[in-house]
């Protein structure tokens, strides 16, 4: 049997235990299916580990139960960013991380890979395969640490400069919010971690922590929509629990501020309409070819939005306050739904329906 | 272990001091870096990956972003990020219920006043504020900030502050940025223990909002996405084949709470606590009597 270990290779199934944990919460060990209570263990051990400060238990008459309970207003940063930042690495990952940027750091004319072998060598003791050596600078390379080279026959390497810009105080107090304000906010909470800052200063209300745990999704869906490629993925039912495979070509992504979800607003070629598909359903995106017809469908959409837009009156025709006594008036929102007079009288009657349950829950009135 | 886990020093002592990771030499007792330059890992000194600066690229294109740099600084921003693509345009998303009357973030005005408070908070100084309210008439006091909050559903800034009064700070306030009307610095100092007031409730209720949801129409997946954002515990009551769940919320947040609860319509049962309950009758009774007449 294999060692417990608290960083992870694979990302898909800590998401749904995490997520699990954090909106559900009363699931207990036996009434989690599909995986073994091994796997259960494991993961809720990891899980422990990297939110300790977050995570509560409780028992039914059955079982214990573990669930993730905490007030988006009262942190300063989305504890579930840890998930992101709990990748699993080799020994010599972690030496070559410290051991190559210190040789380069005094080298601003660049070092070969048998060079920088023979020097962690000589420096530090250790014996490394080049092509390990080799391999470790091309991944940096491609994340835009290191940058390379070409002097005659040799291929040096050298660090990136760090230079951070001008006003960099100042964008890092931007990075303070928007690292739970912008999408993708891991990153800022990376960049805060690099210099070693905090976010003190801003809280956040109706904020759905919940949504980092898409942000993989979220990044194969934005870059086909960049380059404007189809893609295929599986769209797992909340409901019934089916995996069904689904293709189209992804256009926007809609966020709902209330409920806490997101939309992939996509075209379904062969059935030529529009579909909305929730992004925590998602999973396996591959991008596919790219569509010539990509910009018409984009028009197409904008043109169903902008017919939205025309129930919304824009702020500069909102009405002027109501004199004090009077009840508020109802904050305009933006809103897909047109207002008839036949929409008007269901939503009253349905509305009707609505109150008539709620006396008699409430136990306020009783009808005859 | 500031940036590790739980279990983390389990796995990386022995490693540091056994010999797994050959970082650290041990001389007279004591361990020491390996590293000619240790100060590499002091921040500032490593470059940002592509991915970060990436990112950094796409916040400048948000309109928010001038509340915190200005117009030359964004220009030599952009200038600096001018060969990264952004990793996402703002355009790739679509806020389809955000509220419309949020705050104007290109209004100069605001974005002074937002500087004013940056400043007042990172320097730890008081403001004096000309404030509207929502009567329209507008009156001076004296605030020691300690915290601004967004919320991305009304699309607005507000103040969280002690606001000035016989005694000393002492009212907790909140304050909407859009209707501060002037905004400067104060030469009153703010009470030491003023940063013990970040990241806490104003006011929390002494008892949760304990409900009842029957799992009709996916009404347990709705609830538990909606109130996601609230401290929350959930359970499963085998008797009644429904499920419990206790909201602890602010009391700042009681009449929002109540609405969103009362959104669900019949498929959830509000059981306490009282006062709770006592609201939410009052507030049914008054939208019955809007519609058809008094009960």
């Amino acid at each position: 049997m294999s060692e417990f270990q608290e960083l992870i290779k694979n990302f898909d199934r800590i998401r749904d235990y995490m997520r699990q944990f954090f909106v559900y919460g009363y699931k207990s060990r036996s009434d989690y299916e599909g995986k073994s209570a091994r796997t259960y263990d494991n993961e809720r051990r990891r899980i422990e580990s990297w939110l300790s400060g977050c995570i509560q238990s409780g028992y039914t008459q059955k079982e214990k139960h573990v669930y993730i309970s905490v007030d988006s207003k009262t942190i300063p940063q989305n504890p579930l960013y840890a998930a992101w930042k709990s990748k699993s690495f080799t020994d010599n990952d972690i030496l070559l991380h410290f051991f190559l940027p210190d040789l380069l750091w005094e080298r601003p004319e660049g070092m070969t890979s048998g060079e920088l072998c023979d020097a962690i060598s000589a420096e530090y003791g250790m014996v490394f395969d080049s092509q390990t050596v080799r391999l470790k600078l091309k991944e940096y390379e491609r994340l835009g640490f290191l940058e390379s080279q070409k002097q005659g026959k040799r291929l040096c390497y050298r660090l990136q400069p760090a230079s951070f810009g001008p006003a960099w105080q100042s964008l890092l107090t931007a990075v303070t919010y928007f690292q739970e304000a912008a999408p993708f906010g891991f990153i800022g909470s990376t960049i805060l971690d690099h210099e070693n800052q905090e976010n003190q200063w801003f809280s956040f209300k109706h904020h759905f922590l919940v949504h980092t745990l898409e942000d993989g999704v979220l990044a194969d869906v934005l870059a086909a929509m960049k380059e404007h490629r189809s893609i295929a993925f599986e769209n797992k039912s909340s409901r019934s629990g089916a995996t069904t495979s689904m293709r189209g070509f992804p256009l926007k992504i809609f966020v709902s501020t209330q409920t806490g979800r997101r939309y992939l607003c996509l075209y379904l070629e062969e059935r030529r309409r529009f579909t909305n598909v929730r992004l925590d359903a998602m999973a396996k995106v591959t991008p596919l070819d790219v569509c010539s017809s990509y910009d018409r469908r984009q028009q197409l959409l904008s043109k169903n939005l902008a017919a939205d837009q025309t129930v919304r009156p824009p702020v500069s025709q909102l009405p002027a306050p109501r004199p004090p006594g009077k009840a508020p008036a109802c904050r305009p929102r933006s809103c897909s739904i047109k207002y008839t007079a036949a929409t008007t009288r269901q939503c009253a009657g349905f509305f009707w329906k609505q109150q008539r349950s709620l006396f008699l829950k409430t136990g306020f009135v009783s009808f005859p | 272990m500031k940036y590790g886990y739980l279990e983390s020093c389990l796995t990386i002592v022995p490693k540091l001091t056994e010999g797994g990771w050959p970082l650290l030499k041990e001389t007279d007792s004591r361990y020491r870096s390996v590293l000619l330059h240790p100060e590499l890992l002091l921040p500032g000194h490593l470059p940002l990956t592509l991915l970060q600066k990436s990112w950094l690229k796409a916040l400048l294109f948000d309109r928010r972003i001038r509340l915190f740099i200005t117009a030359e600084q964004l220009d030599q921003l952009n200038c600096w990020l001018s060969d990264t693509e952004p990793l996402y345009c703002q355009e790739d998303f679509y806020y389809f219920d955000q509220y419309l009357d949020g705050d104007d973030y290109t209004s100069s005005s605001y974005q002074d006043h937002f500087q004013t408070i940056l400043r007042g908070l990172t320097e730890k100084r008081a403001l004096i504020l000309v404030y509207e309210n929502r009567r329209g008439q507008c009156s001076t006091l004296e605030a020691a900030p300690y915290q601004l909050q967004y919320s991305s559903k009304d699309d607005k800034f507000r103040l969280c502050c002690l606001k000035y009064s016989r005694h000393g700070f002492s009212q907790n306030t909140i304050l909407n940025l859009s209707r501060i009307k002037a905004c400067h610095l104060s030469h009153q100092a703010v009470p030491e223990n003023l940063r013990h007031q970040a990241f806490r409730p104003i006011h929390p209720a002494s008892q949760p909002v304990v409900i009842r949801i029957s799992g009709e129409r996916n009404s347990l997946e709705r609830c538990m996405l909606h109130f996601a954002n609230y401290e929350k515990h959930t359970r499963y009551e085998e008797e009644t084949k429904t499920w419990l769940c206790s909201i602890y919320y602010d009391l700042a947040d009681e009449t929002e709470l109540l609405i969103e609860l009362l959104s669900f319509g019949p498929v959830i049962q509000v059981l306490g606590p009282e006062s709770f309950l006592c609201q939410i009758r009052c507030r049914v009774q008054k939208q019955h009597e809007l519609f058809y007449r008094a009960v």
